[in-house]
């Protein structure tokens, strides 16, 4: 273990890397952290930590998933949230002064990888940005080839990501944990492609898929050393075609897996968080686990191989911490204390034993009030306590 | 080959997302084959599929590539039997509302209308408002179904569904996407949602039937 580079990022302030600390230390920092969680407040690395060593801490995390949402704090337009560092980190950085939380998941729209691969993009003032799919760059399978590796240097909205992530760590500290984030190859190519297209392909098509999934992966493998260099302790990575709602599972393992994989390790390597986000409907946790080995599954719907919560606590939580998963129709139209309601029965069944933050199922819904935000906070505090 | 085995052969290949195979045997079917004979071969075919898909045998790859068959089916018939549009059936004004470009959902929901024998006017995605009135006007559908995956797009949304209420009090609403509940979609004053596209058929005809009493229908797969 590598001493130094712990009290390096402690004495700087930053979240130092979990991953290079032998786990059985790990384990009994958790468990003095646990102990003293029953007489007083930890801090919020310390409940992180807790929480990843699946033990008991003072109280449930949370994280509201805030991110385009704070531009209400802000008065900060959503082209310019997209496209400007300094303006995104301000409207996080209002987001969870204003709101909280324990951990601040870095995201700006699934459309940052595509636009530096070429692909034109639309960046409307009210919504999240989107590709513009009357000009796909991937107009046919034999598009796929023409797919090349990008210099990194010269991705500007993925550098503009670095600088968003390099912000956020120096000003957050070690008061939150802060996640980067990237889209999966798959993800990517649908962004170029039209999704209903990209899934064809994947049947009709995979050689010609899996070559550019080779290709696109190269460049996501430096997007996330990148973040990884900001000393971001963890990296979410998006595989929202691993579930019912995208590709069979097979196909799911054949294509993407491998590639995922490799961005996997890439972020391991260096001793962060592997966290996965995959709001698909039924998300295939079995084959993402067996291809990324992750820390962290953020979930929107229960795994296609459970039928309950309680049975995916039961398979899963043991192997991975759970995220999740307040319903977005719920922040959208409940009350504050309807949302509290379902948090509390989520706790109640997710909680026990650690390995669970509450969070939405997804980002928090952007141009809605801000409540069902704070209600989420709420609910940890009371609900959440041992 | 016979009618029986073309037909059949048909029927398999839309099933089995074989555009290959049914653009070779579309054109030997026998010259006795009535449109009416084809039109069900095809319908079995996506039906098939749907009955597949809705119980997890198919992902939605293998459905979409049955739809694809099927809408080759459907041209085909159409080149070789010449014939006006089903007036008597009800119609439906389908589209993605403005904002938003996520169309694979209201694409399945719009094919698995049309093989259940509706009339299907898709007015494609991120659809001004005025242009659904337009279609309205245009084509008199008994149903407007609008599909987002955004929460972003709510607030507009709730905004034309009051202003179809007001100007076309007569119309069935159906919602869907991801970002929708049966709660969320009766508050933002929807007569239907499914929540899977593949129960459409169901909740078409059930809010149809329901139509004098204006019953709002929600199906859970």
């Amino acid at each position: 273990m590598n001493w130094q580079i712990i009290l390096q990022h402690i004495k700087t302030g930053k979240v130092p890397p979990l991953g290079i600390v032998p786990e059985p230390m790990l384990n009994m920092l958790a468990g003095i952290a646990g102990l003293r969680g029953r007489f007083q407040e930890l801090t919020t690395l310390e409940r992180a930590l807790t929480t990843f060593c699946h033990k008991e801490p003072d109280r449930v995390p949370v994280s509201p998933i805030l991110c385009a949402g704070a531009r209400q704090i802000s008065g900060i337009t959503f082209p310019d949230f997209a496209l400007d560092a300094e303006k995104a980190a301000r409207v996080y950085l209002d987001g969870f002064e204003f709101v909280g939380g324990d951990a601040v998941i870095l995201l700006l729209d699934l459309s940052v990888e595509a636009a530096d691969f070429g692909q034109a993009v639309m960046y409307p003032e009210r919504s999240t940005p989107h590709p513009d799919y009357n000009n796909p760059i991937l107009t046919g399978p034999d598009d796929y080839a023409r797919i090349k590796p990008i210099k990194f240097s010269e991705a500007r909205r993925m550098n503009e990501f670095v600088k968003l992530c390099r912000i956020m760590v120096k000003e957050i500290g070690l008061r939150s944990i802060v996640s980067g984030f990237v889209f999966g190859p798959l993800g990517v190519l649908a962004m170029m492609r039209g999704a209903e297209n990209l899934f064809k392909d994947c049947l009709l098509y995979p050689r010609q898929v899996k070559a550019a999934c080779e290709t696109v992966t190269g460049v996501l493998i430096e997007f996330v050393n990148a973040q990884c260099e900001t000393g971001v302790p963890a990296i979410a990575i998006d595989t929202l075609f691993a579930s019912r709602s995208a590709l069979p599972k097979d196909v799911w393992e054949d294509i993407e897996g491998p590639f995922a994989r490799e961005i996997s390790r890439s972020i391991k390597a260096t001793g962060r968080i592997v966290g996965i986000h995959n709001c698909g409907d039924a998300p295939y946790f079995d084959a993402q686990i067996r291809s990324m080995a992750p820390d962290l599954i953020s979930f929107a719907k229960l795994p296609d191989d459970c039928a309950t919560p309680r049975e995916m606590k039961q398979r899963y939580g043991d192997q991975v911490t759970l995220m999740g998963y307040v319903p977005t129709a719920l922040l959208v139209h409940g009350t504050p204390n309807e949302v509290m309601e379902e948090a509390r029965r989520q706790i109640d069944v997710l909680a026990p034993g650690g390995g669970y933050i509450l969070a939405p199922e997804c980002e928090y819904p952007p141009n809605i009030p801000l409540n069902n935000a704070f209600a989420l906070i709420k609910a940890a505090q009371k609900y959440g306590r041992k | 080959m016979s009618d029986e085995s073309g037909l059949r052969q048909i029927e398999e290949n839309v099933q089995h997302c074989n555009i290959e195979g049914l653009s070779l045997s579309l054109p030997k079917l026998g010259e006795d084959v009535s449109a009416g004979q084809l039109l069900a071969a095809l319908n079995r075919g996506i039906e098939n599929a749907r009955k597949k898909f809705k119980l997890g045998e198919y992902a939605i790859p293998d459905f979409l590539l049955a739809i694809d068959a099927y809408r080759r089916g459907t041209a085909y018939l159409k080149d070789r039997f010449p014939m006006g549009d089903n007036a008597s059936a009800p119609g439906i004004v389908i589209g993605v509302v403005e904002g938003d470009v996520h169309d694979l959902g209201k694409n399945i929901v719009s094919a698995v209308l049309e093989a259940s024998g509706y009339r299907v006017m898709d007015v494609g995605r991120n659809v001004p408002n005025q242009s659904f009135f337009e279609a309205i006007e245009s084509f008199r559908p008994q149903v407007l179904a609008l599909s987002t995956m955004m929460s972003t797009t709510l607030e507009n949304m709730e905004r034309l569904i009051a202003q179809a209420r007001r100007s076309y009090p007569e119309i069935i609403i159906f919602v869907g996407g991801a970002p929708f509940d049966p709660d969320l979609a009766r508050r933002i004053g929807a007569d239907g949602y499914a929540e899977n596209a593949v129960t459409i058929p169901e909740v078409t005809r059930r809010v149809l039937k329901d139509m004098d009493t204006k019953q709002i229908v929600y199906e859970k797969q």
